[in-house]
């Protein structure tokens, strides 16, 4: 091959690297506008879903002000007594407070309901036998002492002696599962 | 004479012939696509850094945008548990109205005649808002039956299933006690 036909084919080698490097940073610059488009369009999806969730979360708020109204009243009530010997040494106190005469007493952990957020309560049932206006001030300061205890059995009769009152009743205190 | 270096020189002969004409195109073909690479090189570069900036700009969006979805949606979670929580308090409290202010009550609509001879309230097991009343009142009757249920409305109580059974010398009431805010 003669020089000058060398020095052609060798122009026209270059002029293609040329082409074919123009061409692949013209594809290289495609797909990095593809990618910035594809990236804006997740970001416009990611903040729309964000706002979503502000409006989702706004509307909860609203929704449930007054649920939660009343779990912030009632938490501390129902966190008092993380376990049934909480609750036992509880109404013990309140017993020995109100300094009336008690005949018996027993207490069990029953399950209330296993699947709920109070799966137990204390059961307590106790007897006491005092005159008619104490064991009933007893029993109201028993219930102002403990908002959350539920008397699900009250049973009053007269007692042995002039005014007294023979009380049974039994109480539930809530237990709080982990 | 003036110069030598001329006269040295023999004159040659072309030891090949000159390019044809349409090869003459190639070098300008070089040249002007050298001209135009260089000036797309340039555009797709930038054109390049630009999407690359925008796209890091957007990944930054999308990261925020997914932290704050995130919190968001912790919120919601709170909210929700908090919510639940509150759902299972109110269940429990719907069946715990204090009853000690309805023996109280009972005890005082007590007219000179009467007295309670015993007084049961049991919550139903089942539906711990439903109390089951057993009253029985010696002496008295039916007025003083209305003036103990009068004394139990008072506290917000309506009463259902009521049964009145009067006795010789007592009368024996019972009904089922649903607080009103239930």
């Amino acid at each position: 091959m003669k020089s000058h036909q060398s020095a052609c084919a060798f122009l026209l080698f270059l002029t293609g690297a040329m082409l074919y490097g123009v061409n692949a940073l013209r594809n290289a610059t495609s797909a990095a506008r593809d990618l910035s488009t594809q990236a804006q369009s997740e970001a416009e999806t990611a903040e729309q879903m964000a706002q979503l969730a502000q409006i989702q979360l706004k509307t909860l708020d609203a929704k449930t002000a007054q649920l939660r109204l009343l779990q912030s009243e009632w938490k501390p009530h129902f966190e008092a007594h993380r376990t049934p010997q909480d609750a036992e040494q509880r109404i013990v106190e309140i017993i020995r407070e109100g300094d009336v005469f008690l005949i018996s007493q027993k207490f069990e952990t029953r399950e209330t309901d296993k699947d709920s957020l109070i799966p137990t309560a204390l059961v307590a049932d106790l007897v006491v036998e005092d005159d008619y206006a104490k064991a009933l001030n007893w029993l109201g300061r028993l219930e102002e002492a403990i908002p959350s205890c539920r008397i699900s059995k009250c049973t009053l009769e007269r007692g042995d002696r002039g005014n007294d009152i023979h009380l049974i009743v039994q109480i539930q205190i809530p237990i709080l599962g982990s | 004479m003036n110069d030598p270096i001329h006269d040295l020189k023999t004159e040659r002969q072309n030891v090949s012939a000159g390019l044809p004409p349409a090869y003459k195109l190639v070098p300008a073909a070089f040249y002007l696509v050298a001209a135009a690479s260089a000036f797309l090189s340039l555009y797709f570069y930038l054109g390049k850094k630009t999407y690359q900036a925008t796209e890091a700009e957007m990944r930054d969006r999308i990261s925020a945008a997914q932290a704050e979805e995130s919190t968001l949606v912790a919120s919601q979670q709170a909210i929700v548990d908090e919510s639940k929580q509150a759902e299972a308090y109110a269940k429990w409290l719907e069946g715990s109205h204090p009853l000690q202010p309805v023996a109280v009550a009972v005890g005082r609509s007590m007219s000179k005649d009467s007295t309670v001879a015993a007084l049961t309230l049991n919550r139903n097991p089942e539906i711990p808002a439903h109390t089951f009343l057993q009253l029985k009142i010696d002496g008295g009757g039916s007025g003083q039956i209305e003036t103990t249920l009068d004394a139990i409305y008072a506290l917000d109580y309506q009463t259902y299933s009521a049964q009145q059974v009067k006795g010789e010398k007592s009368t024996d009431f019972q009904a089922t006690l649903i607080h009103s805010a239930n």
